[in-house]
């Protein structure tokens, strides 16, 4: 077939395409992954059963706020890497600082705390739950963005996989914050963010076969 | 390139809200850019003129698919050419892997006539032949003897929005036929 064959073919009957779709695919996606998160961490393992005192509702908090900065900025790079021509490669810090934040503060809760209380501080009660809680939960959001991603032209597969990853172990850590009553920050760097960054490497992994265009 | 970013823009933005003139315009001028593009890069690899061809075809079918990923706020160029490396490189890791498929694609690379006239390898007919009779019929009709989709509709008496459906679905599935196996 000739090059002006295939440009007749194409133009002829051309709908018109709204460049917003992309965008909107993945804010759809985003939003729904909220309620997916929170409905699976609640429906699968319940919300936390301790008291309700000042203590834990502050770190139920502080879960939320760092899985969701953590999931917004990793989002916020999604939707660039989503279209061809956006930037080069981003800088892994840009995307990757609020997991340094968190580990930095566990390091310097365990310069503050005795030695023999570190073990308890670092490997709580529910490590090995919060370890595989957090990716199976990531799975479901994992999928929805994936979907998004299809109206979606990435370029850079791996990449794109990566931070798809991120953002979904960002909802899973969402949906098992609400469960966790291990309150430790070091915890939370640890555990948490091997979890999620599991489900980036895991995203990474399966991009290029999933994103593929 | 920045005249080409001038007049390519406007084109890419009327193509968007559906202006057929534009797009053709749009896609031979980018035909041109792209052949230019891969034939600088193939001859690295002693690559034959009509394999440069697919990859220009190639690509113009994923700008097509993906034309709403473009955003009028952006340059088109670099979305042009991220779209162009994106499938310079897949055309590379597949004719790699193809490489050592099998000998006798050696033989019909020395039989080829290269005195004709360049073409790709892509067979309307042959491609047409790969969906379900019907629907292949609708698809010839509105894309090739150029049928608008109403006159379609009446000559197959369905529903002019069933036969947009049927031939987006349908070009859409051609278009993942080729990206899978043009390179053969």
């Amino acid at each position: 077939m000739k090059t002006s064959e295939l440009v007749d073919v194409l133009a002829c009957d051309l709908d018109r395409v709204d460049h917003r779709a992309v965008d909107r695919a993945l804010i759809i996606a985003i939003f729904t992954n909220v309620v997916v998160a929170s409905v699976s961490g609640l429906l699968f393992l319940g919300a936390r059963q301790d008291a309700v005192d000042r203590d834990s509702i502050i770190f139920l908090c502080g879960k939320i706020v760092f899985a969701s900065i953590l999931t917004a900025v990793a989002a916020f790079y999604l939707f660039r890497y989503a279209r061809p021509g956006r930037l080069g490669k981003v800088p892994a810090i840009k995307i990757a600082w609020p997991l340094l934040v968190i580990v930095g503060l566990a390091v310097a809760t365990l310069a503050m705390t005795p030695s023999p209380l570190w073990h308890r501080e670092i490997l709580g009660d529910h490590w090995l739950e919060c370890l595989i809680a957090i990716p199976a939960f990531a799975i479901v959001p994992f999928a929805i963005i994936n979907l998004a991603l299809k109206k979606a032209a990435p370029t850079d597969l791996n990449g794109t996989g990566a931070l798809a990853g991120l953002v979904a172990g960002g909802f899973g850590a969402i949906g098992y914050s609400l469960h966790c009553v291990d309150d430790t920050v070091p915890f939370i760097a640890l555990w948490y963010g091997l979890a999620i960054v599991a489900c980036g490497l895991g995203g990474a992994a399966l991009g290029p076969r999933l994103l593929r265009w | 390139m920045a005249a080409r970013e001038e007049t390519l823009k406007p084109l890419m933005i009327a193509s968007q809200a559906g202006d057929e003139a534009a797009y053709r315009a749009l896609l031979l001028a980018l035909a041109a850019h792209l052949r230019a593009y891969y034939k600088r890069r193939l001859k690295l690899f002693g690559k034959r003129d009509a394999e440069v061809e697919d990859l220009v075809q190639t690509t113009l079918m994923a700008i097509h698919m993906k034309r709403n990923t473009y955003s009028p706020t952006e340059l088109l160029t670099p979305w042009v050419y991220a779209i162009a490396h994106y499938k310079l490189i897949d055309h590379l890791r597949q004719t790699r892997a193809t490489l050592s498929d099998s000998i006798d694609d050696v033989d019909e690379l020395v039989a080829r006539d290269d005195a004709l006239e360049v073409e790709s390898n892509l067979d309307v007919a042959k491609l047409l032949a790969q969906l379900p009779t019907r629907t292949g019929r609708v698809v010839q009709s509105v894309k090739i003897e150029g049928l608008s989709t109403r006159e379609a509709a009446l000559k197959f008496g369905m529903k002019e929005s069933a036969v947009k459906v049927l031939v987006h679905r349908a070009l859409r599935r051609l278009s993942n036929i080729v990206l899978k196996d043009n390179l053969r």
